[in-house]
């Protein structure tokens, strides 16, 4: 068998393992996170089961490229929206301060620690080598799953001014971490192409208007469907050719097709309606392609995540000043923070594609610490935070 | 008539300045990014090529309708400028790397081709299926072997073999000669969205003629091996190997339909992804198997249209997923298309083209008198069965293996002649649906508007 039937084969196993793990069944909605995906990944990776071996799991980079441009024009599409209902200048700017709190807290803390703790400092001696870690760290960890307030709203039931307020903050956040890799990336020379700060913006931007002019007015399925795909594909594609960022261009290119076009929402629609095909495979790469950290390494991963438990525990509380409604979730409400969700391991995953070795390695293995940290903490918490809101029925 | 031309003349000037603007921007990127190599470019280029594919076939198709040409020539056309024998936006090597998306677009062809035939149908037109196929298989298995016998001095890789070895080698390409194209006509469904005889006619003759060429291969394979390789003798254990082969695909098809009819009936969640696990990997697991893979999908189809309520929801399933990979595929198979090498065997190609299309225009009028046809199969039940593609090239790829002697010489004489009947034979039977009044009978053409 080859690669990629294994690969396709263990998905399918990772899919039903994904039914029981949700605990259910047939309705196969999983964990609000898809952390199910990268636990199976995990199991039958090289680190554990090593069903999957590592150099197999390197044939996938394209589809781990692809996730990563789907997610960021899914980002970028639903940037300021949250189901057709316009998000609140409140919203966006607590979104981005929550990301940016985030992204700071994490990176600083890993930061220091590189500088600190000897042991950890010698695995990355460069000065250079341990800011790029810690940025690509604090823009993994710095995203709180969009698909938080999805799941309570599907699953729970709930509705309410504190559930608006939590998915207006978790898609306002996105573009902390899509501006922080994108400035990283188009800064790094190290694979020969000279550094043009934010182009990939700029090639998502002319690809996104194109596309609006050739969507015009008209609402055609078929065609509609072949055009979005198609400047995904050719803007994930182009960007990783140019060495810009591909998270940037998917990201622009979102954006503006919703400024331009007056199909926004059916674009939306779309391009949701595939996200779980795309990315739930690439949360099960990710998962397979995991590797156990060494024991210096420990010292800045629990950095990362203990920066990202205090980073939420500020930003809830910053939260609950600003909205006196979300003081009625309770100290609750700061879990709920916790959860990062696919984009943080779509970063991570290119990140871990980009620099392969112990880099790389270390923020993929922190990203998906923190993920499955984050699903056994946040969803809960939430759910408490609501109740106690009021905003779950009985 | 399908897809009439609404667009107005703006569109249609904003649709070729974006098709020409993207073949610069793959030109130019292509410059810029020359000299670095890396598995990341690799990876950009096919990420990037599978984009400029779909885009450009979406764009030329959607340009072509205002001369009413169907889509799959726009697609095609698209493959064969951009690809590395023309303009070279897309390179040999991408080429072959998208070839993973054949495996799965010929899948899902199957599968809804299977779902196509719906018993009622087979049953209403049962009498004219076998008659078209006894006539039309009988007819070309005579007709074009003595046309190649009689023009053997356009064949260079005959010259020097004796007259029993020329008669093998004509009989193997009449077996090429009657493989049809169940991707161009399940292409042309999905633009036209016909309904009615020819539509029912086509679908069921092209879907079941693969089982048809399969066991003729068996059969005309054994018959002349004696006659090309010295000391060969004539072995019936083949044909015991082609039994087991095609009911065990039939059985493997009916249990992947019945899990099918489960899985849509009681989850009906990620379809996507399931076709996608269907193209990528239960092919592979099937061909391991050495069980026919497009009789499986085919078989499943069937049963899941026939057998369950879920015919509809599986066909359009795949409509929403083939609609992008006919594009890539269609696009791939024209940027694959040898055109120096159709340069070099132009006169044997097209000699071979013609007869072909004349045998199978005399084999629906024959078909047609003995079945008691209604007259638009009289008039165009020969259309669809022009388009040659996959099976074709696979046979002729096969005969390489068993007949080293000259098989190179025949699978290039099979890529020319392919090259012609897939580029004319979509265009034939998109014209023969428009003619016949049953483009768009079947639900809003996808060009259209909604």
């Amino acid at each position: 068998m080859s690669t990629l039937q294994s690969l396709f084969v263990l998905l399918l196993v990772a899919y039903m393992g994904g039914f029981l793990m949700g605990g259910r069944g047939l309705r196969g909605r999983g964990l609000p996170s898809g952390s199910e995906w990268l636990v199976t990944g995990l199991v039958v990776g090289p680190s554990a089961l090593g069903l999957v071996g590592g150099a197999d799991v390197a044939h996938f980079a394209p589809l781990a490229l692809l996730a990563a441009g789907w997610i960021a024009l899914l980002v970028g599409l639903t940037f300021g929206v949250d189901r057709e209902r316009r998000i609140g200048a409140i919203d966006v700017a607590l979104g981005v301060f929550v990301g940016s709190l985030s992204f700071a807290g994490v990176a600083g803390a890993v930061y220091l620690v590189l500088a600190r703790v000897p042991s950890a400092g010698a695995l990355f001696p460069g000065p250079r080598e341990r800011v790029a870690i810690a940025v690509c760290i604090g823009a993994a960890l710095a995203d709180t799953s969009r698909h938080v307030a999805r799941w309570a709203s599907e699953r729970l039931g709930a509705e309410g001014p504190l559930l608006e307020r939590v998915a207006g903050i978790t898609r306002s956040d996105d573009i902390v971490p899509i501006a922080a890799m994108s400035l990283l990336i188009s800064l790094d020379a190290s694979r020969g192409v000279p550094a043009i700060p934010l182009a990939g913006f700029g090639l998502g931007g002319a690809l996104g208007l194109s596309l609006a002019g050739l969507l015009g007015r008209s609402h055609r399925p078929v065609a509609f469907w072949s055009l979005l795909f198609g400047f995904s594909l050719l803007a994930t594609g182009l960007a990783e050719r140019l060495d810009l960022s591909v998270l940037g261009a998917g990201f622009s290119l979102g954006l503006f097709l919703a400024i331009a076009s007056p199909l926004r929402a059916r674009a939306r629609e779309l391009a949701g309606g595939v996200e779980g095909a795309i990315i739930l495979p690439a949360l099960f790469l990710a998962g397979a392609r995991t590797e156990a950290v060494s024991a210096p390494a420990l010292w800045i991963l629990g950095a990362a995540l203990l920066a990202r438990l205090g980073t939420a525990l500020v930003a809830a509380a910053v939260v609950a000043a600003v909205d006196p409604r979300a003081r009625r979730g309770g100290p609750g409400l700061s879990l709920a923070f916790l959860s990062t969700g696919p984009l943080g391991i779509a970063i991570a995953l290119s990140v871990n594609l980009r620099y392969p070795g112990p880099a790389g390695s270390l923020v993929l293995a922190t990203t998906v610490a923190a993920a499955l940290a984050g699903e056994f903490l946040g969803p809960p918490a939430l759910r408490r935070a609501l109740r106690r809101a009021g905003e779950v029925p009985p | 008539m399908s897809a009439p031309a609404r667009k107005g003349l703006l569109t249609r000037l904003l649709e070729l300045g974006a098709l020409l603007g993207l073949f610069a921007l793959m030109l130019g990127v292509d410059r810029l990014t020359g000299s670095l190599s890396g598995g990341w470019q690799r990876t950009g280029r096919d990420v990037a090529a599978i984009g400029f594919f779909l885009l450009a076939g979406t764009l030329a198709s959607s340009l072509l309708e205002i001369v009413r040409l169907p889509h799959l020539t726009g697609f095609l056309l698209a493959g064969i400028v951009a690809g590395p024998q023309v303009l070279h936006a897309v390179d040999h090597q991408t080429v072959a790397d998208l070839s993973v998306v054949n495996s799965l677009a010929l899948s899902l062809i199957a599968l809804a081709g299977g779902a196509e035939l719906r018993l009622e149908a087979v049953r209403r037109g049962f009498r004219s299926l076998v008659a078209a196929t006894v006539v039309q298989n009988g007819l070309a298995l005579l007709v074009i072997p003595a046309t190649f016998v009689l023009a053997r001095d356009l064949v260079p890789f005959t010259r020097g073999m004796e007259m029993p070895a020329v008669f093998a080698v004509a009989l193997l390409w009449g077996v090429v000669a009657i493989t049809r194209s169940p991707s161009a006509v399940m292409g042309i469904l999905s633009q036209a969205r016909p309904a009615g005889r020819l539509t029912d006619f086509t679908v069921g003759f092209v879907m079941t003629s693969d089982v048809v060429v399969v066991v003729l291969l068996a059969l005309v394979m054994t018959a002349v091996r004696p006659l090309l390789q010295p000391g060969a003798t004539l072995s019936l254990a083949a044909f015991g190997d082609l039994g087991h082969e095609l009911l065990g695909s039939v059985a493997i098809g009916t249990t992947l339909g019945l899990l099918l009819v489960a899985y849509l009936r009681f989850v009906g969640r990620q379809v996507l992804l399931v076709l996608l696990l269907l193209g990528l990997v239960v092919v592979d697991v099937v061909a391991y198997l050495r069980f026919e893979w497009l009789l499986t999908f085919l078989t499943a189809g069937f049963v899941v249209q026939n057998f369950s309520r879920q015919g509809e929801t599986l066909l359009h399933a795949i409509e929403n997923t083939g609609e992008v990979v006919y594009v890539v595929f269609f696009a791939t198979a024209g940027a694959h298309l040898d055109l120096p090498l159709l340069g070099t065997l132009w006169p044997a190609a097209l000699l071979f083209f013609a007869v072909r299309a004349a045998t199978a225009v005399a084999g629906a009028r024959l078909t047609a008198r003995l079945a008691g046809d209604p007259p638009e199969l009289r008039s165009w039940g020969w259309a669809g069965l022009v388009s040659q593609a996959g099976l074709a090239l696979g046979i002729a790829e096969r005969m390489q293996g068993q007949f080293p002697a000259f098989g190179a010489q025949f699978g290039a004489l099979a890529v020319a002649a392919v090259a012609l009947n897939e580029l004319v034979g979509p265009v034939l039977f998109k014209l023969a649906l428009d003619s016949s009044g049953e483009s768009g009978k079947g639900g809003a053409p996808a060009g259209d508007g909604d």
